[in-house]
């Protein structure tokens, strides 16, 4: 039993490193915050002292909560001395500008992944495991029933459904979190052609994607604002992309010829899809999936192990069980923050 | 199986009625076309009315959640603590067998099983007690199921889906499959109460010879609320019975066996053992409607809250029969040796009920329900009070056994003001006293389908009753907030109150004023709730009994209000974790 090169502890307020001093994605203001990435469940720290954060999220956190005073950009190639251990980030792949957060001090490397996902995507930085002594990785999906099916192929089913339901004369509402999963599948959608009228939440974050630098289509008018196509009543003929809140608002509920699938790796659950009153679901994620968390623990080579948001007690005994070094860092679930920027 | 398998999730994801009834009826008709003794047929509807064996079938089947979870860990190699994690999770067993199933090398890629060897399945197992020839069969057909068989071959065994295919989309499939009427279909499964049998009736163009089997549930004929019905009585075509308060069943009677049946036609004859005893010492067969009710020794009505002792008890211990007996208060006489009697009017089927208890019915816990013409309401009414029952039921002397309706043939006559039948929707913490306890309980009734709030309510019950709803109200859990929790529907509750206001707050648009639980009733599937539509009768009856006076200007603008209201916001199942 080694045990970790670095602690990790719940303190009121989040996860907290307290060599460092340094809370990570505290769930509220405390004196010095790391926040991997501008999801309000990830976010809650931005009025601390200090927040480092990757330039983009910085940016999304500004462009939902206004000017970020205790701003402290962490370049991507960039190293920070904090207290004697220097910080740096690496892509987490999740949404843009999430990063993971690498910590080298005299005992060693640690790394907190954030919400994490590897492979490739269209809209930001590919994640992929870093070798450190000490990990602590989300286990948003670490249970052995997520298994997601392969991205590029869900990606082209989610488009031939949208294409045939637009061809079949109704209007396919494709319900998506605002913030990341949304402008990934603007981008998709846009590419493969169809035009796409995202809900109000989700375009405002397609405008700070652009404005950070991946184009989406907003230029072409390929992607359009629902506000906007609504007052011209254009709303038909085109992909409608809304956070999962507005099903069974009257933006949706009772419209002739709206038919719905949820984009989310919780779609693997019927429950979901059924309280959406959706017809389909697709299984893509901005997470990895348990085999992806497992994969990332051993790439890591990480002989300590801390599983952080989602299901810690579950992944981290499944570690265990698997002659893994592991503990549960389990924090408070935040309710209802269901959508980045409003 | 496979075919019927992807039906179900295709219907699970088919909003619309319609395209449910399409999906199934397809497959009932490509299952029925290679099918000539019709037992596949019979299999599928079974499966997809949740049900394993038929409803006449009275062997257990004995797979429990402990013995389908071994089975799940032998099948899907993980520990039972991470299969078990997975169901919670999921909420229910069959989701999560079938992901993990998913990862099994080749589970995919199988053949599957077919509908003949699940139904050889089903009889094995209710075929044999021992738990070792159970498993050795579960293993053996989950090792060739696929995925998506796993997960409905699970489900089925605790007869819940979850595809909706309830509320008489099934009876539509099963008319669309065979292109029969649909008001056939759904008169003869009234009468014979197994969608197999159904099915393969529709088939062979033969659902008019559906009748009655002893030992096999007939749907319960329904009595409608006075306050609901409009008319004027005649008094020369109806008559009279106390309407008694405890729990609605059939009891069966066929050979040496005697089978009872609840309200949701689920099997209960082990709770009754002294009903079963004083019938198998009756001579023939009989199928006869009555209720279940706590008497005194003298056999006299004991109120309700005692019978409810027994209610919760599969398998009630010596002393507490001894203690709550229960007897059988018969009122109508669905068949006996002669046959079918659902046709008769209900006069000839009363002669013959009075004539078989003066010469064969049972002479312990048993009680023939007094009958008296009708005369004047009222007194009729607290006479019913005071010798313990609960109000009147109003009979035509010449309708037939309606099975399964709830029409004005039967009329029910309960309280000076109504009782609503609501399903628990949400339950709360308590403070004080109750504080750990789910306490207060937000009910609603059934609007399309769908169930909307008309009130919420924490008197009523007793701590005891307390404690056992909020263990069970954790376990229907399916979303927390604070000290808030959303439930899965299942618990219904007969409530009190004290009228009946239009209401901005709930989605139904109806409060209830000052409601109080009058009891729970576990008797009563949350499908047979009330409606919406029975609250907006009783709010527009209030006028005429004086309860309410007219509208207000104001009043008809919230009214107003209600309609254009949007609903509240959509409460995510899973948060933002994304």
């Amino acid at each position: 039993m080694s045990g970790p090169t670095l602690p990790l502890e719940v303190r009121p307020g989040g996860l907290h490193l307290p060599g460092l001093e340094l809370f990570l994605d505290p769930e509220r203001a405390v004196p010095a915050a790391f926040v991997s990435h501008a999801h309000g469940d990830h976010g809650g720290g931005w009025g601390s002292g200090v927040v480092y954060g990757s330039r983009e999220t910085l940016a999304l956190l500004e462009a939902r909560h206004g000017a970020i005073v205790g701003a402290r950009v962490i370049d991507w190639d960039e190293k920070v001395d904090v207290r004697g251990a220097q910080l740096s980030i690496a892509p987490a792949g999740h949404i843009l500008g999430a990063a993971q957060l690498v910590v080298e001090h005299a005992r060693g490397r640690f790394v907190y992944t954030g919400d994490y996902r590897t492979g490739p995507g269209a809209t930001h930085a590919e994640g992929a495991p870093i070798e450190c002594d000490t990990l602590a990785i989300e286990s948003t999906f670490g249970l052995p029933m997520f298994s997601f099916p392969d991205r590029e192929e869900t990606m082209a089913a989610l488009v031939a459904w949208c294409r045939g339901v637009l061809e079949a004369g109704d209007t396919p509402v494709v319900y998506a979190y605002a913030l990341g999963k949304s402008q990934a599948l603007a981008h998709a959608l846009v590419a493969a052609g169809l035009p796409v009228i995202a809900h109000g939440a989700a375009f405002k974050i397609c405008q700070a994607y652009e404005a950070l630098g991946v184009p989406l289509g907003i230029a072409s008018g390929a992607l359009r604002a629902y506000a906007e196509e609504k007052k011209k009543k254009k709303v038909l003929g085109a992909v409608l992309l809304t956070p999962p809140r507005t099903a069974g608002t009257p933006m949706i509920k009772g419209r002739k010829g709206f038919r719905a699938a949820y984009v989310s790796g919780w779609s693997l659950i019927d429950a979901s899809i059924e309280r959406l009153r959706a017809e389909i679901g697709f299984a893509l994620s901005d997470h990895a999936d348990f085999d992806d968390l497992l994969e990332t623990v051993r790439g890591s080579r990480a002989r300590f192990v801390y599983a952080t948001h989602g299901e810690p007690t579950v992944f981290s005994r499944i570690l265990r069980e698997q002659g893994i070094e592991s503990e549960p860092r389990e924090v408070r679930a935040i309710d209802a923050a269901e959508d980045a920027v409003e | 199986m496979k075919r019927l398998a992807a039906a179900l999730e295709a219907t699970r994801l088919t909003r619309s009625r319609i395209g449910k009834e399409e999906a199934l009826a397809a497959v009932l008709a490509a299952v029925a076309h290679d099918d000539a003794e019709g037992v596949a047929l019979m299999t599928a509807a079974r499966i997809t009315a949740g049900m394993t064996l038929g409803p006449g079938d009275a062997r257990p089947l004995g797979v429990g959640w402990s013995l389908l979870g071994e089975v799940m860990v032998d099948a899907v190699g993980w520990p039972q603590w991470v299969c078990w994690e997975c169901a919670r999770r999921c909420g229910e067993l069959g989701e999560a067998f079938a992901l993990l199933m998913k990862r099994v090398p080749g589970a995919s890629a199988r053949g599957g099983v077919s509908l003949l060897e699940v139904a050889a399945l089903f009889d094995a197992l209710a075929s044999t007690g021992r738990r070792e020839l159970k498993k050795a069969r579960l293993d053996a057909a989950f090792a060739r199921a696929t995925p998506l068989e796993t997960k409905y071959l699970a489900k089925v065994f605790h007869s819940s889906l979850r595809v909706g295919a309830q509320g008489g989309v099934l009876e539509g499939a099963i008319a669309r499959a065979f292109q029969r009427p649909l008001e056939a279909v759904r008169a003869a499964a009234a009468i014979v109460t197994d969608p197999g049998v159904v099915a393969v009736l529709a088939r062979d163009d033969r659902l008019g010879t559906a009748r009655v089997a002893i030992g096999r549930p007939v749907a319960f004929m329904l009595a409608t609320p006075l306050e609901t019905i409009a008319t004027e009585l005649d008094p020369a075509l109806h008559v009279v019975e106390d309407k008694i308060d405890g729990v609605r069943a059939q009891v069966h009677k066929v050979g040496e066996r005697v089978s009872i049946f609840a309200r949701g036609l689920e099997r209960v004859t082990d709770a009754y053992p002294e009903i079963v005893e004083a019938f198998q010492l009756v001579r023939g067969s009989i199928a006869l409607d009555g209720e279940l009710v706590a008497v005194t020794p003298d056999l006299r009505p004991r109120p309700f809250l005692a019978l409810q002792t027994r209610l919760r008890r599969k398998e009630p211990s010596a002393e507490l029969i001894a203690e709550v007996p229960v007897a059988f208060f018969a009122y109508d006489l669905l068949a006996d040796d002669s046959g079918d009697h659902l046709k008769l009017p209900w006069r000839e089927r009363r002669a013959r009920l009075e004539a078989w208890a003066e010469t064969s019915g049972p002479r312990t816990s048993f009680v023939l329900n007094a009958v008296r013409p009708m005369g004047d309401l009222d007194p009729e009414f607290e006479a019913a009070r005071a010798r313990g029952h609960e109000g009147l039921v109003l009979k035509r002397v010449d309708a037939i056994y309606d099975a399964g309706r709830r029409g004005q043939a039967w009329i029910k006559v309960k309280k000076a003001f109504a009782t609503l039948d609501v399903v628990i929707t949400a339950a709360q913490e308590g403070t004080g006293k109750r504080a750990g306890t789910l306490s207060d309980y937000t009910f609603g009734v059934w609007r399309d389908g769908e169930l909307v709030n008309v009130g919420k309510a924490y008197s009523g019950v007793t701590d005891e009753e307390i404690v056992t709803l909020t263990r069970r109200l954790e376990r229907l859990t399916t979303e927390k907030f604070g000290g808030t929790r959303l439930v899965r529907p299942e618990i219904v509750l007969e409530v009190g109150f004290d009228g009946i206001q239009r209401s901005t707050r709930h989605k139904s648009g109806y409060a209830l004023r000052f409601p109080r639980i009058l009891r729970i009733r576990d008797d009563k599937q949350p499908e047979e709730a009330d409606t919406v539509a029975t609250v907006e009768a009783l709010f527009n009856s209030q006028l005429e009994t004086g309860h309410r006076e007219v509208e207000t200007a104001a009043e008809r603008k919230t009214a107003r209000r209600v309609k254009a209201a949007p609903p509240k916001k959509q409460m995510s199942l899973f948060g933002d974790d994304e």
